[in-house]
């Protein structure tokens, strides 16, 4: 070989290896990261305005206000996306009426709120206002009964999704309570739930299950056909320890709440984790926590039922 | 005077009642607390608390989640199912691993064993036979056989295939001789 080819292989060698360096770096801007970033928590143990005894599940509405079912208090608060106190429902006075031990909210798209009572088998429908307009649901097995309804989701379409615990079945209503289908059933394969604490339903519509102690998330169609799952127990990342809520944001990445392990774990659709997040000045680490996640825009709410308090999160997106 | 009869019949039918539904010394169980394991998870928790409700006696179930301790309130006057409470903490996703009781009543004997007799529900504690039980029964010689005793101590539980209406067997762990 004469110094000039020599030459001339050399700089074809650095051009193929610049384009092909250009070309993954171009790749890699259309992949953004999204990472979490705390932004502030609100709360303390109580029962005044504002205070939190266990609080469980959180939804948000189009406004963006942030609605809390405050279990141990028996009720329902209603705050701003900042953590302001506006409102607390607690149904109306009387057995079948009032709120006992409220474990999650839902808000549909025109305002209505729903909320599952783990004690006494129910679903109350309030509206916008917090006027108590239904409530429905008994303790047991057969369709339209419960054994302790853990958690809630609203399609777009206004159909409640019921996570009924004890259970390990997802039953679905209508907007006025009417028993339409379930799905699940207890097991470990696919498509089956065991204690079922949670969902999330995509724009898509499609369904994500906290399957709480599966140790695991699944995918699920809306008529309840397996589409995929990830996670199993144990304390790594990609793994959880009863995840026991779940929530979609705008980009359809996946967030679990990993209770057990003190954490939010953030997915993309396709499964893959994003960031993660824990739990800091934890002042009961024996204790489960935190319990639920919402998710609207960039923010990103957590209950964290140890230390009676909401924590807010920013979800970072940029390009790599 | 027909009112004043009226009355004294009506203050007699409310004596009579108040001495079979509590008796003198108001002998009762107490207190009941359990140690259970994996109260971490708060649907957990709350299931086992609204398991052990359901069983009649109970008015509330204070779970401290942090010991692993749950402490049950008694309704008073009223007859506490002591023999559901495993089966309710079974039923709420959990075993006991401990359930301890602080009862007052009246030491009995029945088929040859002492047992600690409490109403109202003439619930039966079979007596865990031993150095404490000889204790107690020799304050009883003294004080006499029908004081009212408060006995703290561990249930100790059996397989419920085996119990068939048996009284429950209590391990003392105090006394004191009312």
């Amino acid at each position: 070989m004469t110094r000039r080819s020599f030459f001339w292989n050399g700089m074809l060698l650095v051009c193929v290896v610049s384009l092909a360096g250009c070309s993954w770096l171009r790749e890699a801007d259309r992949m953004p990261t999204f990472r979490y970033s705390f932004e502030t928590a609100w709360g303390k143990e109580g029962s005044g305005p504002g205070d939190f005894k266990g609080p469980m599940g959180l939804a948000l509405d189009s406004a963006g206000h942030v609605y809390v079912a405050d279990a141990e208090n028996g009720r329902v608060q209603k705050f701003t996306g900042d953590g302001e106190f506006l409102a607390e429902w607690k149904g109306e006075a009387g057995e079948n009426t009032r709120l006992q031990k409220p474990v999650d909210v839902a808000v549909s798209k025109d305002g209505t709120v729903y909320v599952a009572d783990f004690d006494t088998d129910r679903i109350y429908r309030f509206a916008a206002d917090g006027t108590l307009l239904k409530v429905w649901g008994q303790n047991g097995e057969a369709p339209g009964e419960f054994r302790s309804p853990s958690g809630l989701a609203v399609d777009s379409e206004g159909r409640v999704y019921v996570a009924d615990f004890y259970n390990s079945r997802i039953q679905v209503f209508d907007p006025e309570g009417n028993f339409l289908y379930q799905m699940g059933g207890e097991g470990h394969g696919d498509g089956e739930l065991y204690y079922p604490t949670d969902l999330a339903i995509t724009d898509g519509q499609d369904a994500y299950i906290a399957d709480a102690y599966n140790h695991r998330v699944q995918k699920l169609t809306l008529q309840g056909d397996f589409l995929d799952k990830f996670g199993s127990q144990g304390t790594e990342l990609n793994q959880f320890e009863v995840p026991s809520g779940v929530a979609v944001d705008q980009w359809g990445n996946i967030h679990v709440a990993d209770s057990g392990n003190h954490r939010v774990q953030l997915f993309s659709p396709s499964g893959e984790l994003l960031d993660h997040w824990s739990l800091e000045d934890n002042q009961h680490p024996e204790r489960n926590s935190p319990v639920r996640v919402a998710v609207q825009g960039e923010s990103v709410y957590l209950t964290d039922w140890a230390n009676h308090r909401i924590i807010k999160l920013r979800i970072v997106r940029s390009a790599k | 005077m027909r009112s004043l009869r009226k009355l004294s019949i009506v203050s007699g039918i409310l004596l009579v009642s108040l001495w079979v539904f509590a008796p003198p010394g108001h002998a009762q169980i107490e207190s009941v607390t359990l140690k259970v394991d994996g109260l971490a998870c708060p649907f957990c928790s709350y299931g086992l608390s609204k398991e052990l409700k359901k069983v009649e006696g109970i008015k509330e179930a204070n779970i401290f989640v942090d010991a692993g301790r749950v402490e049950l309130e008694v309704e008073k006057g009223k007859p506490v199912d002591i023999d559901k409470l495993p089966e309710a903490v079974r039923s709420g996703g959990f075993t006991a691993r401990e359930i301890k009781i602080t009862a007052v009543g009246r030491v009995e004997e029945w088929n040859g064993s002492s047992v600690l007799a409490v109403m109202p529900g003439d619930i039966k504690f079979l007596l865990e036979e031993g150095e404490t039980l000889l204790r107690l029964q020799e304050s009883l010689r003294a004080q006499g056989k029908n004081q009212l005793v408060t006995v703290s101590g561990q249930i100790k539980e059996e397989n419920p295939k085996d119990h068939h209406g048996h009284p429950l067997t209590l391990q003392i762990e105090r006394f004191e001789v009312k």
